[in-house]
């Protein structure tokens, strides 16, 4: 009766542990200026090829205190010296107002990603609403 | 390609046996630090579980699939078995261009020694599970020929079979229900008038489920035995443990020149941007622009789509774990123009054996791999204006390009072990089938 092999290879799962966040988060402004965006991967050090998760804090770019506002946020990642981007879609939802959890993240290769975020706010103008977007590319090198 | 060679942190990567061994620290030396990680990442452990198969574990499960592996009683015309094309003796592939089953196919065989640690399973990916991927190969008209209703009479009807399968997933359905069974008869939407899809449109929405249900119950066994194809034994898995430890015995497993191969290999040559890991295969799909003579080939946007449609995929009713973690990879896939004319970044464990090359086999030899990668002449076109742009042009000089392919051939796995070779019952069946020819 065959019997897996991979009874002899549990061993070597010996946890890598650190399931922690990055201690310091990458940070950057958008665009406009308007926001300051703090950006947490888990776990840290980004592992190559396997699932990550960020937490994305949103702060205002003048007063410094947590973004209050009603936003929505898209969530990608590129490599601009490759010409290709994440293969996944990310999913984000929100933990509190100005702060998101992403799932969905993964860096499949080796080497400077760029990750893209995307803020969409609708904003009352005179008697009609429009979505004004703002952006930020944080760099990270796997 | 000039190399810079950066002396390493030994403290860091070091354990405390090896400190003091001049042997280990040579070779050691002849890697960048980053090289080394990469390397110590391809070391293999245990294939994670597939939370959508519930029998992978399962003794009897394993040893039903494996006789289902090697039965050519599941095929249209009787003569062709999983093992037909995927030979254990020739690394679980075929040796062929273009595999050939009932009739000709339109792919190369890809090999599938530890396949249970793929993400995605085809040239184009369009399966996700190993169980939902084997029960393509069964209906498919080239492959196998055969159908979901004629597994479901053998299984029945073989007492062995019909054993081990009640033991494993309960019991089949009683003879009296079974008459009410057309032989042969698959879903063939794309051509009404076929015998196979007429057969299956006389069954009712109830009988074509519980016909499913068996019919994923098989590939699941399947998948069970297959998930046992697993080696991490090769001489460059001794020589990775090597690294770790700093064993004279093991840093010796492979060659100078394969030493220098692995150094191209996951430093200069970037063959680790999409060959990485254990697998030295990243699982995802690229268009490394092997030569083709015909049209353009969809590749893994066609994959896509079939996998999202495919009722047998890990989000479908016959997975056996319905919750949103069990399907993350299907949760969060993405289709892009990048997709058109990406094939899957096939394992390297065993290369040596498993010739010809490419989803096509377009190349005879690994030196023709090789130089292909170095030149890139006569490559074909990119597939897409925004394919993604990660190959160049290495320029590689005689001595590099003998070192890659000697750092490929260490990669050679041991011959499988007898627990996953033809039972007795197979090879009697085959037997008679030869005979009938
Ligand atoms: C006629 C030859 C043939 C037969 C018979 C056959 N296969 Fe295959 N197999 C192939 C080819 C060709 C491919 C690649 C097809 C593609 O990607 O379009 C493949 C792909 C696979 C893969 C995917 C491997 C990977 O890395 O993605 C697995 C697993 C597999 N076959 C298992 C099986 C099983 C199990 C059976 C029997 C139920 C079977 N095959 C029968 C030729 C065959
Ligand atoms: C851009 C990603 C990428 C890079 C870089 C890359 N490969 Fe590949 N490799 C692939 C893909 C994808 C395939 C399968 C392509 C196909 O079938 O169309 C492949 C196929 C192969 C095969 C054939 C395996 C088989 O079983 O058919 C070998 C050998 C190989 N690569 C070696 C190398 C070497 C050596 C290098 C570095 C010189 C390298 N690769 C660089 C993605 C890559």
């Amino acid at each position: 009766m065959p019997k897996c092999l991979s009874v002899l290879f549990a061993l070597t799962l010996v946890a890598c542990g650190a399931n922690s966040p990055s201690p310091v988060p990458l940070a950057g402004r958008t665009k406009s200026g308007s926001c300051l965006v703090e950006v947490r991967p888990t776990p840290w050090p980004i592992p190559l090829n396997e699932p990550f998760e960020l937490t994305v804090e949103l702060f205002d770019g003048v007063t410094g205190e947590r973004s209050e506002s009603q936003v929505f946020l898209e969530v990608d990642a590129w490599m601009p010296s490759h010409g290709h981007g994440m293969l996944r879609k990310t999913r984000v939802q929100q933990v509190e107002p100005g702060q998101y959890q992403v799932s969905g993240m993964l860096f499949h290769m080796e080497g400077e990603w760029e990750l893209r975020i995307a803020i969409a706010q609708q904003q009352a103008n005179g008697d009609f609403f429009q979505v004004v977007r703002d952006e930020l590319a944080l760099p990270i090198e796997l | 390609m000039k190399r810079s060679r950066v002396l390493l942190a030994l403290a860091v990567l070091c354990t405390a046996s090896c400190f003091g061994n001049s042997a280990a620290e040579e070779v050691r030396a002849q890697f960048t630090e980053r090289e080394l990680a990469r390397i110590l990442r391809t070391a293999l452990v245990a294939p994670m579980p597939d939370p959508t198969n519930a029998f992978e574990g399962n003794a009897d499960a394993i040893d039903l699939g494996r006789r289902l592996f090697y039965d050519q009683r599941l095929s249209g015309n009787g003569e062709v078995s999983c093992a037909s094309c995927h030979d254990p003796a020739q690394g679980w592939t075929d040796g062929r261009q273009k595999a050939v089953g009932v009739n000709e196919t339109g792919a190369h065989t890809p090999a599938l020694t530890n396949v249970a640690h793929n993400r995605w399973f085809f040239w184009d990916g369009r399966a996700d599970s190993l169980w939902s991927q084997a029960l393509q190969p069964i209906e498919h008209p080239d492959e196998q020929g055969g159908s979901r209703l004629q597994t479901l009479h053998l299984l029945a009807e073989d007492p062995d079979l019909a054993e081990l399968y009640g033991r494993v997933f309960g019991e089949l359905p009683q003879e009296e229900v079974r008459e009410a069974y057309p032989r042969n008869g698959r879903p063939v939407p794309e051509e009404p008038e076929h015998a196979h899809q007429l057969a299956w449109a006389s069954l009712s929405e109830q009988q074509q489920q519980e016909v499913n249900l068996i019919f994923s119950n098989a590939g699941k066994a399947i998948a069970a035995f297959e998930r046992c194809i697993t080696t991490n034994s090769t001489a460059f898995d001794r020589f990775v443990d090597g690294l770790r430890t700093g064993d004279a015995d093991d840093l010796a497993a492979i060659s100078a020149e394969a030493r220098s191969g692995a150094a191209l290999f996951f430093g200069e040559a970037r063959c680790h941007l999409c060959h990485s890991g254990q697998m030295l295969s990243d699982l995802e799909f690229h268009d490394v622009r092997v030569p083709r003579s015909g049209d353009v080939e969809p590749g893994r946007w066609d994959g896509i789509a079939a996998l999202v449609a495919d009722p047998f995929n890990g989000a479908g009713v016959y997975s056996d774990d319905k919750s949103q973690s069990a399907n993350v990879e299907l949760r969060h896939l993405r289709r892009t123009r990048h997709n058109a004319g990406e094939f899957k970044t096939p394992s390297l464990r065993d290369v040596s054996r498993t010739a010809p090359y490419m989803h096509s086999g377009a190349f005879s030899t690994l030196e023709e791999v090789v130089e292909h990668y170095s030149t890139l002449e006569g490559a074909a076109p990119f597939t897409h204006e925004d394919s993604e742009r990660v190959l160049i042009p290495l320029n590689l000089d005689q001595a590099e390009k003998r070192q890659l392919v000697a750092f490929l051939r260490s990669l050679t796995a041991p011959l499988p072990a007898p627990s996953l070779l033809a039972p007795a019952a197979a090879l009697k069946q085959s037997v008679v089938a030869n005979h009938n020819l």
